[in-house]
């Protein structure tokens, strides 16, 4: 970190020195990232393709960067070593706000403009209501989970719901309070409740819609009883220090892609099926979420 | 040669070797198939064991793995992740069941999507029976193989994997592998097979060739034994049957050398009969005949003179009868060899151009032929045959006796008197016979007059032969008186023969008396004299003189033989004649021929009852000594010392001298005067024969005489 720090700081004295308005530059993208391989292969295209089509602003090459920390991100969003970042609104949330990153655009994902998260039982559960859930146990796919934790603790904490977390599922369960346990993923999540080994689980919108992930075999034992707000699929956001000429540029060129014309190469950037303005309410959503973090980290 | 040793003893052993290759290859045929088939068997069941084994052991491995990696996902009910575990039992076509149980039999997992069969009790799902949840191990029932495992954290058992692997597929598998393996060891057996056969076709093949060429090398010799034989068939002569290679066919080789040798050797001897005369080893007639064809074709051609030599040997008759044909063989030999011997020297004395062609051989008996080629000089062949002659006249030594003979030799010439073998053959023996007629140790060149001299003498003799036959009185006895000298009686006579042919009249008694010497008409024609003059003695003049003495001529040939010697005695004895009434003259020659005989024989006529006298006596080759002990009764002085008896007086003394000291009686021939008469008689000489007395008379005349004398004392 210190060493791409060091560089950065380098490149930018570099420029200083130059005085050069317009000088030769490389786009770099980030990500946090715990599947580097599969990451890189799938912001590459993109970042090179921008490059590309940049050089007008300067920009002569793409390049990649992956970070296994939220912390290290931030640093180099903040300080300009990362120009680019695509990230869900939870990481969007913590960069905007401890990095200063400016949200560019909002981005589609899998033909999905938002999404949203359902809190479902299996029939035969007996439960209803969010307040059947007290004394029971809610299967949660992991603590870094933005639909399938974050969201739906936020939304029931902000509902007046108190969580205990358990082990597992044979943990002593806590009478008063949701007692959440991670199913580690959606699929062991949707099989938990089918299989009543919890008696409540969360699954984003899409998930519950995808076929393959949720069989209609299955959801027809289970039942939806509770869909929280819709919020944005993932964001395009740009470091502070980026020129707002480049960050014009680039938010131009992404608008301007078609989803009929350049498939592929939105196909493979991350599944994009399109960019949209971000909406009015995205700064409130992102502060939501980012002060409910704090909160719950506190 | 189509059935050649060679060939059939290479096809021998190459059939066998064939056959023995084939049997051996049918023996390894058979043990190759049924090792094969049993193979096939034994390889399918240990196939079938070790696949199901594998199979059993992987499906154990492959349970045992999964069932490790399994505690944790199993214990925090990791659904996707045991799921992923089960994922490669998944994909296995075989697996027709998987299911994790808690110890309860509950189902955790079936390894399904949504776990259709969570919760249900593994023995309501299982197609065998189980007798309690936590049983491991593996067992095949129905097809499938049921194979469990504990999932296990530290010493407890969480759960059991239960996976059940259809066997009916590995049996499928198997069957396959065995299908395959089968086709594998029939294809190994076809290549074995098929490299078997090309071996053994590729070893027959060369064992052929081996066989082929061994054979050949190996009779080889007797191919070239064979083409040598060949050769020598054709006339090779300077072949050689000897090997190079020491071995039984060198030993064949060795022996057909022999054979070659020793046929040579006999071919040479047959040759040598054909062409040399065994006796002398001249050359014979044949080679004769020959070579005097050759070389008058040779002489024609190149206008030369051939001169042929007809050489008869004079008296060699009387040396067979009298020494044997031992002795007559050897002296043959003899001549032979002086001949030789002197051809050799004389060819020096002579001009003859081709000296080496000079041609001596023997016809037969005591005839020998010389072929002079190319000769100049008539005088040379009058050398040639003056010192033939010449050498052999001299005596020969044979067996410790001396022999007399001597030769007449008869010369013609080519082109000069006749032009063909045949004529030139004849001519030459008329010569020969005209030279013998002349007198011995001659020789005669022939001339055309010769032709009518033989032709006569041989008339003579057919009319002598006739008249001997016939007995129509052409042949007569006259008789010459002997008379006592002291009283002029006539006291015997000597018979001699007379021919009056009938149309030439009285033929010389010289002329042909020895003629029949030369024929085989001595005999008979002596016994016809002694057998007339007997009867006549008996008949006509025994009446008138009791003591009469007949006298009678003998040759030297007619001498020696015996059984007319004993025909004699028989004659003698047919009369009742008395002894030495019968004397019969002889010549000191025709004695002295035979001299070691001559006792024997004139002992037997003898024994035969004839007194012997020695005619011509003393112009012969004489012997005292032998005078003394041979049986002679009496000699006759030959006339020549009568007519000339100024000269002779000598040896008439000496003659007389010796008569009278042996005690012999003596007759005096050719007394033509009374001074002859007396002077004999005064030298005591006791008997005269002569014209003083009587010329040969015919018998009556004899008698007539005999008569008048009787009565005159």
């Amino acid at each position: 970190m210190v060493c791409i720090f060091k560089t950065c700081l380098a490149s930018v004295l570099l420029s200083l020195l130059c005085m050069q308005p317009v000088f030769a530059q490389t786009l770099v993208i980030a990500q946090l990232s715990d599947r580097p391989k599969k990451d890189l292969k799938q912001l590459r295209p993109m970042v090179e393709y921008a490059a590309a089509e940049l050089t007008s602003v300067g920009i002569t090459d793409g390049r990649v960067e992956l970070f296994e920390d939220p912390e290290s991100l931030i640093a180099a969003v903040r300080n300009g070593e990362v120009h680019w970042v695509t990230e869900t609104p939870y990481t969007a949330a913590r960069l905007v706000h401890e990095a200063g990153a400016i949200p560019l655009l909002m981005k589609w994902k899998s033909r999905q403009e938002r999404y949203q998260t359902f809190i479902y039982t299996h029939k035969d559960s007996g439960i209803n209501s969010l307040a059947d859930l007290k004394g029971q146990r809610i299967a949660f796919e992991h603590d870094d989970s933005f639909s399938s934790y974050f969201l739906p603790r936020m939304v029931m904490e902000k509902a007046g719901y108190s969580f205990n977390a358990i082990e597992n599922t044979g943990s002593e369960l806590e009478p008063d309070k949701i007692n959440y346990v991670f199913s580690r993923n959606e699929k062991n999540n949707l099989l938990w409740v089918h299989k009543q080994l919890v008696e409540a689980g969360a699954l984003n919108n899409g998930d519950w819609e995808n076929r393959e992930r949720v069989p209609e075999s299955m959801k027809s034992d289970l039942r939806i009883i509770y869909k929280t707000e819709l919020y944005p699929r993932a964001l395009e956001l740009v470091s502070p220090k980026l020129d707002p000429k480049i960050s014009g540029a680039l938010k131009e060129l992404l608008l301007g892609l078609d989803y009929e014309e350049d498939r592929d190469l939105m196909k493979r950037y991350e599944k994009t099926s399109g960019f949209e303005e971000p909406i009015a309410e995205l700064p409130g959503l992102l502060e939501e979420i980012y002060s409910y973090r704090k909160a719950l980290t506190e | 040669m189509k059935s050649s040793l060679a060939r059939r003893y290479g096809l021998t052993l190459a059939v066998t070797t064939a056959v023995v290759g084939c049997i051996v290859l049918l023996v390894n045929l058979f043990f190759l198939e049924r090792y094969s088939e049993e193979s096939i068997v034994t390889g399918k069941h240990h196939i079938s064991s070790l696949v199901q084994a594998e199979k059993v052991r992987d499906a154990e491995l492959m349970s045992a793995t999964i069932a490790s990696n399994l505690d944790t996902a199993i214990y925090h009910y990791d659904f996707s992740a045991i799921q992923e575990l089960l994922e490669p039992l998944q994909s296995e076509k075989n697996i027709s069941y998987t299911y994790i149980h808690d110890m309860n039999g509950k189902i955790i997992h079936d390894g399904t999507a949504d776990i259709l069969n969570y919760n249900q009790v593994i023995t309501e799902l299982l197609p065998y029976t189980i007798q309690d949840f936590s049983e491991s191990g593996s067992t095949l029932s129905d097809g499938l193989l049921h194979v469990a495992a504990p999932v296990q954290v530290g010493q407890n058992t969480l759960a059991m994997l239960r996976i059940g692997v259809d066997f009916r597929e590995v049996n499928t598998e198997i069957d396959q592998l065995s299908v395959l393996f089968e086709q594998e060891a029939n294809q190994l057996r076809s290549s074995i097979l098929f490299y078997t056969l090309f071996a053994i076709a590729i070893l027959l093949g060369l064992t052929s060739i081996i066989v082929f060429l061994f054979s050949r090398n190996l009779f080889l010799p007797i191919q070239t034994l064979v083409d040598r034989c060949n050769r020598y068939a054709e006339g090779d002569r300077s072949v050689q049957f000897h090997l190079s290679k020491k071995d039984e066919f060198a030993v064949l080789g060795d022996a057909l050398q022999t054979m070659k040798e020793s046929v040579s050797a006999s071919q040479k001897q047959i040759e040598q009969l054909a062409y040399l005369d065994p006796l002398t080893m001249l050359p014979n007639r044949r080679m004769f005949n020959e070579e005097l064809e050759s070389m008058i074709h040779w002489a024609g051609a190149h206008q030369h003179q051939v001169a042929l030599m007809f050489i008869d040997l004079d008296h060699f008759k009387q040396v067979n009868d009298f020494a044997g044909h031992d002795v007559g063989d050897r002296l043959l030999c003899e001549v032979a060899c002086r001949l030789s011997t002197l051809l050799k020297e004389v060819v020096e004395l002579v001009d003859i151009p081709i000296p080496e062609k000079l041609l001596l051989s023997r016809l037969g008996g005591d005839e020998f032929v010389l072929i002079v080629p190319s000769f100049t000089d008539k005088n040379d062949l009058a050398t040639i045959a003056t010192h033939i002659a010449e050498v052999l006249d001299k005596p020969f030594s044979i067996m410790d006796e001396r022999h007399h003979i001597s030769a007449s030799i008869g010369i013609t010439c080519y082109p000069e008197k006749a032009g063909d073998i045949t004529e030139l053959l004849k001519q030459a023996d008329m010569a020969m016979y005209a030279a013998k007629h002349s007198g011995r140790k001659r020789f005669r060149f022939y001339d055309s007059n010769m032709n009518s001299e033989v032709l006569e003498k041989i008339q003579i003799i057919s009319g002598i032969r006739e008249a001997l036959e016939m007995e129509n009185n052409q042949l007569f006895l006259i008789y010459q008186s002997i008379v006592d000298l002291n009283n002029d009686k006539i006291v015997g006579a000597e018979a001699l023969l007379r021919w009056n042919h009938p149309t030439k009249g009285l033929i010389p008694q010289d002329y042909f008396i020895p003629l029949i010497e030369k024929s085989e008409l001595l005999a008979p024609m002596t016994l016809w004299v002694i057998e007339n003059a007997c009867q006549h003695l008996v008949d006509t003049i025994y009446p008138i003189d009791k003591r009469f003495k007949l006298s009678v001529n003998i040759s030297g040939a007619a001498l020696q033989n015996q059984k007319l010697c004993l025909q004699v005695s028989e004659i003698l004895h047919k009369y009742s004649l008395p002894k030495n009434c019968l004397h019969i003259e002889i010549t000191e020659t025709s004695m002295m021929e035979n001299i070691e005989l001559c006792y024997d024989i004139l002992s037997d006529w003898k024994k035969a009852g004839a007194d012997i006298w020695i005619d011509d006596f003393g112009t012969g080759y004489s012997s005292l000594s032998y005078l003394h002990n041979l049986p002679i009764d009496g000699l006759k002085i030959d006339r020549s010392f009568v007519n000339d008896i100024a000269h002779k007086q000598k040896v008439i003394e000496t003659i007389v001298a010796l008569g009278n000291s042996l005690k012999l009686e003596i007759v005096s021939e050719g007394i033509e005067k009374d001074e002859q008469k007396k002077y004999l008689q005064q030298l005591g000489c006791q008997y005269g024969q002569g014209y003083l007395f009587a010329k040969p008379n015919k018998l009556p005349v004899l008698l007539e005489k005999i008569s008048k004398t009787e009565t005159a004392l």
